[in-house]
Order: C-alpha cells, then structure tokens, then sequence
C-alpha cells in the first residue's frame, strides 16, 4: 500500500455556494499529513466524504486499501477518528466509553489504554457530560490511540485546547507514530502546530485542493525580498513569483519568491534593482502567500 | 537542550537537532558510551515527526558522532580528536558568521567588531 | 454466549431507558391493578344489584380497555425514542464511525428496545395476575391476563417498531415524519370532502380509509381492533 488514502475524482455540492470538484487528494502510508486550510475551506466536509458519513456525488475513495464504501467497515476498524466536536455518548462514564470501544476495534490495547488514562489525568468514572473540553478531546485522542489504529484522522484536534493539553495530544501522537509507524492525517487552521511534524502538506481553498507536497519542498526557497527599483514587469523570473507589493514605509516593494537561490541575485542586479533584505518566511506565512496568489494571481 | 528548535528556521530541523548533540558531544555534555534519547523519546517531547529525528541521528552516525544500534537505541561515540576541534572550529565560525551578518546589518564595521570582542573578551586592551 | 457488542449494546440502552422507563415501568404493574380493583369497588357499591354484578363488570372494563392499547402504543413510542436519543446528540458521528455497517448497528439498538419492551410486558403480565388474583371475579365471567399481555407487547412492538424507524435519520427527518403524519391526519378529512364534493363520490376521509386498511386483518395494527379486556365473558 503506497496511500494510505486515495481519493479520484471526488464531487460534492452544499447549497449554491460550497462545491468540491474533481478533488484529487493522496496520503503517503507511513506520513503525518497535514491538511491546511482557512475556516470554512472544507476540511472537515472532505473527511466526513473520505469516511462515507457524508453523501458524495461521485468518485473513488479507497482507505488503507480499502474501497469505500464497499468495504467501509474493514477499513474504519483500522482508522481513528477524532472529530471536530465532541461526538461520545455523553451519559457513559470514561470507563464505560473505553469498555464500549473496545468491544467494536479487536485491535484494543487494554494496558496501553490503563496509561494514557493515567498520562492524561483523566477520572475513569466521571461522566462525559460532566468533562471540560480539554478532558473531552484527550479521551477521545486515548480512544483513536489505544484502538492501535493504522490511520489517524484527526479533525482540528487541538482546536479550543489550552498549550499545555495541545502538547501532551500532539505528543502522545506522535508516540504512537514513532512506535508503530502509523499514518496521520490531521487538519487545521492552526499552521504553526503543525509546521514541526508534518512532512506532507494539503493547502485547501474553497473546496479546491490548491497544492499538495512534501513540505520541505512547499518551504523550498520562499522567501521575501526586499526591492528598491524594483522592475515592472517580472518577465522570465528564475524564481515563482507568488506576490509582489508595495512596501508601506519606503519607496520599495516586497516581493514574495518561491525556488530561491542566491546566483539569482543577478536578475535583479541586471535589471537596476537593489536588494535590501532577504528574509525566511515560516509555514503559515508560505500558506497565506499561496492562498493570496492561488486567489487573486500575483498583485501589483 | 532542544527546547528552542525553531521550525521557522532555514535550517531544516533534523540540522537544528543534529547541531545540538554535536555541540553536547564536543563540549563534553555527553560522554562516549552516552545513550541519546530513543527517536521515539525525543519526537514526542519535541513534537515533530520521528523522521526527523531519524535523519538527524542518521547525519551523526555518517559523521561519527554516534552509533544507532538496531534495537537499542542510539550511543555516543569516542570521538575522534581532530573531529572534535573540526567541529568546535565550525561552530565558532558559525557563530562569527551570524555575528558579522548582524552588525551588516546595523552598520557595524570589521574594525569596531573587533575592538568590541577585545573589549569583551578582555583580551589585549 | 452473548457478543460483546451486543452487551456494550444492551449496557447503552439501558443507560439511555432507565430512567424514563421508570413512570412505565409503574403504570405497567399499576394499570391492571387500577382497573381491576375500581371495577371491584364499583360492583361492592350496596345499591348495585347482585344480578347485574357480571354486565357491570364487563361495563366498566370495556371503559379500561382503551387505557391498556393507549399505554401500550406510548410504552412502544418511548422506548424507541430513547433508543435513538444518546445518538441525536452526538449527531450519530460515533456510530457512523464505528466498524459495522449500519443496518447491524440498528439491529443491535432495534434488539435492545425490544428487550426493553418485552420487560413492560412481563410487568403488565405481573400486574395482571395479581389484580385477577386478589379480587372475586363474578362468576360467568373469565380473566385474560395471559391473552391481554401479549396483545399488548405486539401492539408496543409494533409502535416500538415505527418509531424506531422514524427515528432513526437526524432529528430533523424525526420531525419532518411526525409533521407529515399530523398533516394528513388533520388536512386529510378537508382534502375528502373537497374531492367527495366535486366529484359526487363517497370516499371516507383518508384517516378512515387507512384505518380500516391498517386494523382489518391483515392490516399490520389489527392487534389493535382486538380485544383489550382483561376480564371478559
């Protein structure tokens, strides 16, 4: 198995104004994926058409070889799900919620489940109503993690968590990753988060899958470049221009550059402009440069 | 001593991660025989992906600063003289190298650097 | 011998039934006993005449008989409402989730409010055959305790059933069912007369039209034309 989720060809409309279409998406087996996206992008309607809780229109789904939904049960035993909100009966006690996924994943961990418990802090005999919302998605983590799954889908996992719950999820996931080698695909909007561990990169946009790749190569060389006399036209650039605008405070302009190397100083230099500063964008930085050029084209 | 690997760095992170075991082991922090944490161990307390620390542990070993026996874990290794002063050597340009970009950038020439660094070090007034 | 799934099953619904059931669960062992001894009390009166004690009997309970098929189709109701209930709340996110299809899912959950509804009739049954049991029945007269339970664990099943199926899309199709039921039931009568109107024929309302298809055998409710005398000739 190459992917650990393949979709071709994916079709779905909501009301007149959300529409996926032809959406290609591929998840390397053994990657920690991390699917990018403003609020309202779709990333959470693309995981509920992966899994089949959602209708699609048309296409092909295929989960850790299996075809969906065909052969959709098979493939959730191997999955963890971690939904946006909170999804658990809420009048079952932790322990009641742990006894009753154990009974449908045969690939249980009762002793690592006993840890997590502990590691988590969380009281085995309260009841989910009565959580607060940290305690909520740690359990919920616990329960995707100690169903030793092959695929991790986890939906904004982190999001309304305080720091110090974000790093304890974040880190037991990628205990389990590290130990078993399992595939995650993870959404957010927090790009920050994710920087560290992904090594697969989905940008969503309005439904649209704007780019897809390993994310040294989406980081590859973007940077912004500080220009004085800058030139008009960015004609046969060694580099991808993904925006150029005025600077705010001087008479120059920033433009932001993917594929940068330093010999290409020269196509300024041949062309009368100066170089103030070259500075290093991080991954949220990259992420909104490419959804304003993806958007609008590059801007004057 | 990895608290403050930065992500947003040009320096990929398994160099950020490497470059901080070369530094323990050439000053001393950890002793030949030393195991470093497991991949497992660090990628989750570091919160990135374990390939990464893989890799890093993967450079040490071709440089010689480490040995990653299958099964139980990753160990320093006797270091070779003439690669620790090799290494040291590296780091202190390194060190002037960001140095000098800095004052570049602040206007700040060779001359004045090299009065203040005296002044400094208090070495040769 | 009993799966773990069906227990874990089992375990959500009694977590989901129990306290609800609890005002059925009375009303099961309290009705045959209501009704039996008012009935009793009614024929002790002394001006009631010893001669006519069996006529009186059969009077007051054919008054009865209505209250038992109205506790039995609202024990079928209930019970799968709060099979579903836990479910609604979660938006059926987790059972979506989970490694079974979902007509297994629903069967498990369908057994599980048929558990629950079997109990109700062995309550009834219970409340039967002490109300029969304590009292001097007049003597032409039978008792059914056994007949009478059993229509009434068909009838809350068959409820139980509908509901359950109605229940079992969003809270949203919940609704839009029940809205469309009212509709008919109300509209339909004016919608009848209308057509009868226009064009000179003699059609019953729908309402009439679909309860004499559904109560005359074999009609799926005809349990529900029987009798629900306990105590009869």
């Amino acid at each position: 198995m190459s992917n650990a989720i393949e979709a071709r060809g994916l079709n779905y409309r909501a009301g007149k104004t959300f529409e996926i279409r032809d959406m290609n998406l591929n998840v390397p087996a053994g990657s920690i994926y991390g699917y990018l996206g403003p609020n309202g992008s779709g990333k959470t309607t693309t995981i509920r058409l992966l899994l089949g809780m959602t209708k699609r229109i048309s296409g092909d789904v295929t989960l850790l070889d299996h075809r969906s939904p065909d052969d959709l049960p098979a493939a959730l035993a191997k999955i963890g799900y971690v939904p946006e909100r909170p999804h658990l009966y809420p009048t079952l006690t932790v322990a009641e919620a742990m006894r009753f996924h154990a009974a449908f994943y045969p690939t249980w961990d009762a002793q690592w489940a006993t840890r997590l418990l502990r590691v988590f802090e969380l009281p085995h005999d309260r009841r989910i109503a009565r959580l607060s919302k940290g305690e909520t998605g740690k359990l919920m983590i616990l329960l995707a993690l100690a169903q030793r799954p092959e695929l991790l889908i986890l939906d904004e996992p982190t999001d309304g968590l305080d720091p110090m719950v974000r790093r304890d999820v974040l880190a037991a996931v990628i205990d389990y990753v590290g130990d078993t080698g399992a595939t995650v695909f993870i959404s957010s909007h927090l790009v920050h988060e994710l920087e560290r561990m992904c090594d697969w990169v989905g940008v969503l946009d309005k439904g649209r899958l704007v780019t897809e790749m390993p994310i040294t190569q989406f980081k590859a060389g973007v940077k912004r470049i500080r220009l004085i006399g800058a030139p008009e036209q960015a004609l046969g650039t060694p580099f991808e221009l993904l925006s150029r605008v005025p600077e705010a405070l001087s008479d120059g302009e920033s433009w932001v550059v993917r594929g940068w190397d330093d010999p290409m100083r020269e196509y300024f230099e041949a062309r009368g402009a100066k170089i103030r500063d070259i500075v290093d964008l991080d991954l949220e930085e990259v992420f909104v440069e490419m959804l304003r050029n993806s958007r609008q084209g590059v801007t004057r | 001593m990895f608290d403050d690997i930065d992500p947003r760095s040009p320096v990929p992170l398994y160099e950020q991660i490497a470059a901080r075991v070369r530094v323990a082991v050439v000053a001393g922090e950890y002793t030949p025989g030393a195991a470093l944490p497991s991949v497992r161990q660090l990628a989750a307390s570091l919160r990135v992906n374990p390939a990464t620390v893989v890799q890093a542990y993967r450079d040490l070993e071709r440089e010689g600063f480490v040995e990653m026996r299958h099964g139980a874990g990753t160990f320093v290794q006797n270091v070779a003289p003439g690669l620790r002063e090799a290494e040291r050597m590296k780091q202190a340009r390194e060190l002037v190298r960001r140095m000098l970009a800095e004052a570049a950038r602040l206007g700040i020439g060779v001359a004045e650097l090299s009065r203040a660094l005296a002044v400094e070090s208090g070495v040769g007034e | 011998m009993m799966s773990a799934q069906m227990k874990q099953m089992l375990h959500l619904q009694w977590k989901a039934s129990r306290w609800p059931m609890l005002p059925f669960a009375l009303l099961c062992v309290g009705l045959p006993l209501m009704a039996v001894s008012t009935t009793m009390q009614a024929i002790a009166e002394p001006h009631h005449d010893p001669s006519y004690a069996a006529s009186g009997v059969l009077d007051m309970m054919s008054g009865w008989a209505g209250m038992f098929a109205l506790l039995s189709s609202l024990l079928g109701a209930a019970v799968a409402l709060t099979s579903w209930t836990l479910d609604h709340r979660a938006n059926h996110v987790y059972s979506l989730a989970l490694p079974i299809s979902r007509a297994r899912y629903s069967l498990f959950k369908f057994a599980g409010g048929a558990f629950v509804v079997i109990g109700g009739g062995i309550l009834l049954l219970i409340g039967c055959l002490i109300a029969v049991s304590v009292y001097d029945i007049p003597e032409p007269l039978s008792t059914y305790p056994f007949s009478l339970s059993l229509r009434f664990f068909i009838g809350a099943l068959l409820v139980f059933s509908m509901v359950f199926a109605a229940a079992a899309g969003t809270i949203r199709t919940t609704i839009y069912i029940v809205v469309g039921a009212i509709i008919v039931v109300i509209f339909g009568p004016v919608l009848a007369d209308i057509i009868n109107t226009v064009f000179d024929t003699d059609f019953g309302t729908p309402g009439q039209l679909i309860l004499r298809a559904l109560t005359d055998w074999p009609g799926p409710f005809h349990v529900f034309g029987g009798s629900w005398m306990l105590i009869d000739v």
